[in-house]
């Protein structure tokens, strides 16, 4: 006989208490009778368990796809169950990554092959790692390292079936840049479709009758509604080529909406497209403008005909960056003429461009964007800057390798130029990315003369990541003790004047012979019989600098420098007045 | 002047007493709401709450009588958006300040009544006594006895491994 007078409540009043629970109550409800285990087995509670737990799922779940369907078709508890054990595999996994420098690219691998089903987890470590914690800086790089790792493989394998003539979207092929330098922020590529889903809504909503209009209203009226919400276009012309204008997420999520003509062209196709307007980015030169075609068997005006195999397409054009209004034909060829284009060619500059084509265009727009962005920075003090220059430089690298060129004859060309810059950007700024390089980059080159270069580079890594440090104890070696400064501690270069913090230094210079003639080594006081130190500076370059270049500082440093810093540090110790090292398997004693 | 919301409402306990009150208290329940709207006024007979005993019914309207001017629910509320928060606001605690057996009771009269924020609060206050016990701590907050075999409490452990280290 059961006398608990809680289970004088009927099931739906029980599934109702134990749906407020935390999964580990809802548990040990479920522990303490037949009845309870029954409630705590309901579906609708793990589903909400589950939608509270992660925002982020693997594809491979279909997740969007389970929700839909009734709740007893999918089992909630047991894939509850699976996503926390991943969490708990991927903690593990990142804790001993941390401990040691020994392998930290292959864990890094490790918890990357789970994909999506890891970015709530380094979310939370990213963002949410107290500032008290006693390695908060190597806890939140390493997150944030291993997260852009996901987003990256992500963007890469979107471009890699564009490449392969796979259906791609258009948002997710430029959403892809987005990808590379999103970081902790919104702009991932569900979080994209949401928000176009969520416009091509507000449209419908704006404007009555929307649903029944022609393909033409419907154009002009998309093109009015995102222009009223400042979503397309650039009031800062000043800034056209500002390196964030080149990316969706930046344009749509950003408190300012800047952007490109190209990626406003793209956030107004993306949304007409969701509301029956088959509008695509142009191949217009030096402007890209929307191409709105005609159904077959309706004209632009909604007026019915008899659909002809092979007629010419009826086309209208969209400026949305500039104005809400089409932009007639005429116009159109009459600048292209203007600009020496010959006629026979007018026909593929108004025509719409190839996702492929577009990408190229944004990889190029990219490049240039960097550059400047960098002409800008020189001779002024590094500050963090959103997007990442060298990440948007990376993005474009990556496209630039993996699309190559529509032609392929010219790819392998295109390949062969971008290689060196990529190989190099790789190993200064993403080494941990050696699976990239492995499993994408060397079928590309096989049985050509890169190939014996880039197996060396992938060799000499692996062996990086899979052998001890050495260490270099102070003790040991009486010309060690000489070493003046410590690794962690923050200086000045006296002759250049950057900053940087110490990451690692040899008793002399361990440098190669021609390097030392090259930075006329022995033309220093000291000559090369000084300490020399690895070190990074606020630029993010590792330099190697002779000790009498060093000048200590005792400040903080900046918080350009404290991000960077994470992959080598704990913490910035304000009692010493230099970072907690974090490198000690390789310098036990600093 | 008088409104509709103040006329006389009478409602007849389960065990045949009678208590007045007024329509807008009333009709937090919305069990009594349609059933006024169907009679198209409250009327003179008392409207029978069957389920309900007479304190547990004083102490329900109480509840209503101190929530009466409360916003209607947003729409928001469907199940995947619900916050999960089990916060009470200081009236509702120290309302739901009673012995078990009448917390129940509330809780099974706010859902026969289909009074839906008073049942929230009643759920929420169970979850709170549930929140952060191990099983026998609950098991002997609400005198549950364990009725599983040795080999059913096994299985149990092994399929909630991943909770432990919580």
């Amino acid at each position: 006989m059961d006398n608990s007078l809680l289970h004088h409540l009927p099931d739906e009043l029980l599934e109702a208490i134990a749906s407020l629970l935390p999964p580990a109550d809802t548990l040990a409800f479920g522990s303490t009778c037949r009845r309870g285990n029954k409630i705590a087995y309901e579906h609708l509670i793990w589903r909400a368990h589950c939608v509270l737990g992660w925002q982020y799922w693997e594809p491979k779940h279909e997740l969007e796809e389970k929700l839909k369907q009734p709740p007893v078709a999918t089992q909630w508890r047991k894939l509850y169950n699976e996503r926390s054990k991943t969490d708990k595999k991927a903690l593990d996994t990142f804790e001993e990554m941390l401990s040691t420098q020994q392998h930290r690219f292959q864990r890094m691998e490790e918890i990357n092959a789970v994909g999506y089903d890891a970015k709530d987890v380094l979310l939370n470590l990213r963002n949410n790692t107290p500032d008290d914690a006693e390695d908060v800086l190597a806890r939140r790089w390493h997150a944030d390292a291993v997260l852009g790792q996901i987003h990256r493989r992500t963007a890469i394998g979107k471009w890699r079936r564009l490449q392969r003539r796979q259906m791609v979207r258009l948002e997710e092929v430029l959403g892809s840049f987005d990808l590379f330098v999103l970081g902790g922020s919104k702009g991932d590529l569900n979080e994209l479709d949401q928000e176009f889903d969520r416009l091509a809504e507000a449209v419908r909503h704006e404007y009555d009758g929307f649903d029944d209009m022609s393909i033409r209203d419907k154009a002009t009226h998309v093109a009015d509604y995102l222009r009223k919400q400042q979503l397309v276009g650039n009031p800062d012309i000043e800034n056209y080529h500002a390196l964030r204008n080149n990316f969706l997420s930046m344009a749509l999520f950003d408190e300012v909406h800047t952007s490109l003509p190209l990626q406003s062209v793209a956030i107004y196709c993306a949304v007409a497209r969701r509301l029956g307007v088959n509008a695509k980015p142009s191949n217009y030169p030096e402007h890209v403008h929307a191409v709105v075609e005609a159904p077959s068997d309706v004209s632009l005006d909604g007026r019915s005909r008899v659909a002809i195999p092979d007629a010419e397409p009826e086309l209208m054009f969209m400026d949305p960056w500039r104005q809400s209004e089409e932009v007639p034909q005429d116009q159109l060829t009459l600048r292209l003429s203007q600009m020496g284009v010959p006629p026979t060619q007018h026909g593929s500059h108004l025509g719409a461009g190839s996702n492929l084509a577009i990408a190229l265009r944004t990889g190029r727009n990219i490049m240039y964007s960097v550059q400047d962005a960098r002409d800008r920075q020189r001779g002024t003090t590094r500050r963090s800057s959103h997007p990442d220059p060298e990440l948007a430089w990376y993005s474009m690298l990556w496209s630039m390798m993996v699309l190559g060129d529509p032609d392929p004859a010219a790819a392998l060309v295109r390949r062969r130029q971008c290689l060196p810059y990529l190989a190099e950007h790789f190993q200064q700024h993403y080494p941990w990315d050696i699976g990239f390089v492995e499993n994408i980059i060397v079928p590309m080159f096989d049985g050509d003369r890169e190939l014996h270069v880039l197996m060396h580079m992938i060799t000499t890594h692996r062996a990086g990541d899979r052998n001890a440090k050495a260490p270099c104890p102070r003790d040991s070696d009486e010309k060690n003790n000489d070493v003046k400064f410590k690794v962690g501690q923050h200086f000045q270069h006296k002759r250049y004047g950057y900053e940087g913090f110490i990451i690692g230094w040899d008793h002399k210079c361990s440098a190669e012979p021609r390097w030392i003639q090259q930075m006329r080594v022995d033309d220093l006081p000291r000559g090369r019989e000084q300490p020399f130190y690895n070190v990074v500076a606020d630029d993010k370059s590792q330099r190697y600098v002779a000790e009498e270049n060093i000048s200590r500082m005792y400040m903080k440093p900046g918080d350009n420098m404290m991000q960077l810093a994470g992959r080598y540090f704990k913490r910035w110790d304000d009692d010493n007045k230099a970072f907690v090292s974090n490198l000690r398997d390789e310098y036990p004693d600093d | 002047m008088a409104t509709e919301g103040d006329q006389l409402v009478k409602l007849e306990s389960s065990d045949h007493v009678i208590i007045d009150t007024d329509r807008k208290t009333a009709e937090r329940s919305m069990l009594i709401k349609n059933m006024i709207e169907d009679l198209g006024s409250p009327g003179e007979e008392p409207i029978p709450i069957m389920n309900v005993s007479e304190t547990v019914l004083r102490k329900v309207i109480d509840w209503c009588t101190h929530h009466k001017n409360d916003p209607p629910p947003s729409a928001e509320d469907d199940a995947d958006s619900r916050k999960k928060t089990t916060d009470i606001e200081d009236w509702d605690q120290k309302f739901m300040q009673v012995d078990q057996e009448m917390l129940f009771e509330i809780i099974l009269a706010a859902n026969y009544m289909d009074i839906k924020a008073l049942l929230d609060v009643g759920c929420k206050t169970v979850a709170n006594m549930i929140k952060g016990k191990s099983p026998e701590e609950i098991r002997k907050t609400f005198n549950i006895q364990n009725d599983f075999t040795p080999e059913e409490e096994d299985q149990i452990r092994r399929e909630n491994e991943w909770a432990e280290d919580r």
